[in-house]
């Protein structure tokens, strides 16, 4: 195993989360990618879900995912992918379109996104492919305070 | 394509992988966010189906900043149940996981134990035993080293994993059927301790129609059996009046309906563990 594969499958293991069985590795990479984006706001006290989102995105292409938010809670999104520099976007919108994420942090393998809902409802997660031509790995988790 | 993740417990190297961790990539920290609105009429993308429901926890925890505290008092009294098929056992789970957050809330080891418990016992009438024992166990421990924290992670991953499970056995009803048994609960307690204390902020969480709308659609594509089964029926019921009193997305949760969807989500709740009659009346469990 890598160095980098050793770092961030040590990093799910900490934080106790990682896929189970029936993943492919490289969105079991992704998934660790995501973790170690989220580390450092767990330890900040941040309730991390046990559920996310995986899947593959081609470069340019979005994928668009519809979650309910509550007004008073701070979330963080956590986007990790295995390909390196992929440079993914996470970006959430309220349902009429208008950016509600407040802060981004972008590392190598992953980028984070902190929001502050505005209201209680809907909202529009959405994931952007980045440069390059192949198609890439990539997964979503998120937490709460 | 988009698929559910599962879990595993932190192993005995956690400690000793701390260190690499550390060595996270720096990231560029505070960057504002640079963009403007979207054009949804114009806004090429797929959507993803999947849609993952906010665990209790999540909004009990808005209550308690702002200022809630009586939780005690929310904490189901224990009653005879009476559970027939694997739709009410999924029901039942999903309203145990949820005890185990209000349970928290309430900083109740007593009550946290037996949400634990009855989790287990529902999960082993499901055929789940083994895939939830180390969450139990683990809600179980840190419950009575008063680690809230900690039982709120393992709960959230009781629920996930159940559902996980679920799904690898292409059962997506009974894995909806979790979910489902725990936000009527979470919301049962939710609008009580809003209609206790009303204030149009507390309210605004009530507002979730598309949450509900999400759950009345799944229960639409379940098998007929499931389907009609009475206390899905009692839950399809209580989410179409629920999705009137919620009003529009921007529109405020007025107290009379906060009372009201009190009422109904205490009926299914009531109906769900067997300890009123369904709405839909007879039949027997799937």
């Amino acid at each position: 195993m890598s160095w980098r594969g050793v770092r961030v499958v040590s990093c799910a293991v900490l934080l106790g989360t990682m896929p189970s069985g029936g993943l492919n590795a490289s969105v079991e990479e992704a998934y660790s990618f995501a973790m170690e984006a989220a580390e450092p706001h767990l330890k900040a006290g941040f309730n991390i879900r046990g559920e996310s989102w995986d899947g593959q995105i081609k470069p340019g292409k979005r994928k668009i995912i519809k979650h309910q938010l509550f007004r008073g809670n701070e979330y963080w999104f956590w986007l990790g992918t295995s390909a390196a520099g992929a440079k993914l976007s996470l970006k959430i919108y309220d349902r009429k379109g208008r950016p509600v994420h407040v802060e981004t942090v972008v590392g190598e393998y992953w980028v984070a996104t902190r929001v502050l809902a505005p209201r209680t409802g809907t909202y529009l997660v959405v994931v952007g492919g980045g440069e390059g031509d192949a198609e890439v790995d990539w997964s979503l988790a998120y937490g709460y305070r | 394509m988009c698929y559910p993740t599962g879990s595993r417990r932190a192993g005995p190297l956690a400690g000793a992988v701390a260190a690499l961790c550390l060595s996270a990539p720096v990231g560029v920290a505070g960057e504002a966010a640079p963009d403007g609105p979207l054009d949804l009429a114009d806004f090429p993308g797929e959507y993803i189906d999947e849609v993952i429901v906010p665990v209790p926890g999540e909004i009990l925890a808005i209550l308690e900043k702002l200022g809630e505290s009586g939780w005690k008092s929310e904490i189901r009294k224990p009653a005879r149940v009476s559970l027939r098929g694997r739709v009410d056992y999924a029901l039942a789970l999903g309203i145990a996981v949820a005890d185990g957050f209000i349970a928290v809330q309430a900083q109740d080891k007593a009550a946290v134990e037996s949400a634990g418990r009855r989790v287990l016992q529902y999960a082993e009438a499901l055929g789940l035993r083994q895939s939830v024992t180390r969450h139990c166990q683990a809600i179980l421990d840190a419950g009575d080293a008063g680690d809230w924290a900690g039982v709120r992670r393992e709960l959230d991953r009781t629920e996930k994993t159940a559902r996980e499970a679920m799904a690898r056995m292409d059962d997506w009803a009974l894995a909806t059927s979790v979910s489902l048994g725990g936000w009527v609960r979470g919301t049962e307690v939710a609008s009580s301790v809003i209609s206790k204390a009303f204030t149009a902020d507390k309210a605004e969480l009530l507002n979730q129609p598309d949450l509900v709308k999400h759950f009345s659609n799944s229960i639409g594509k379940m098998d007929e059996k499931v389907r009609e089964n009475p206390k899905m029926v009692a839950v399809a019921t209580a989410l179409g009046s629920m999705v009137s009193l919620m009003g529009g997305e921007d529109e405020p949760v007025p107290s009379d309906a906060v009372v009201e969807m009190n009422e109904i989500c205490r009926g299914v709740v009531a109906t769900i563990l067997g300890t009123a009659e369904p709405a839909g009346g007879g039949g027997g469990g799937r």
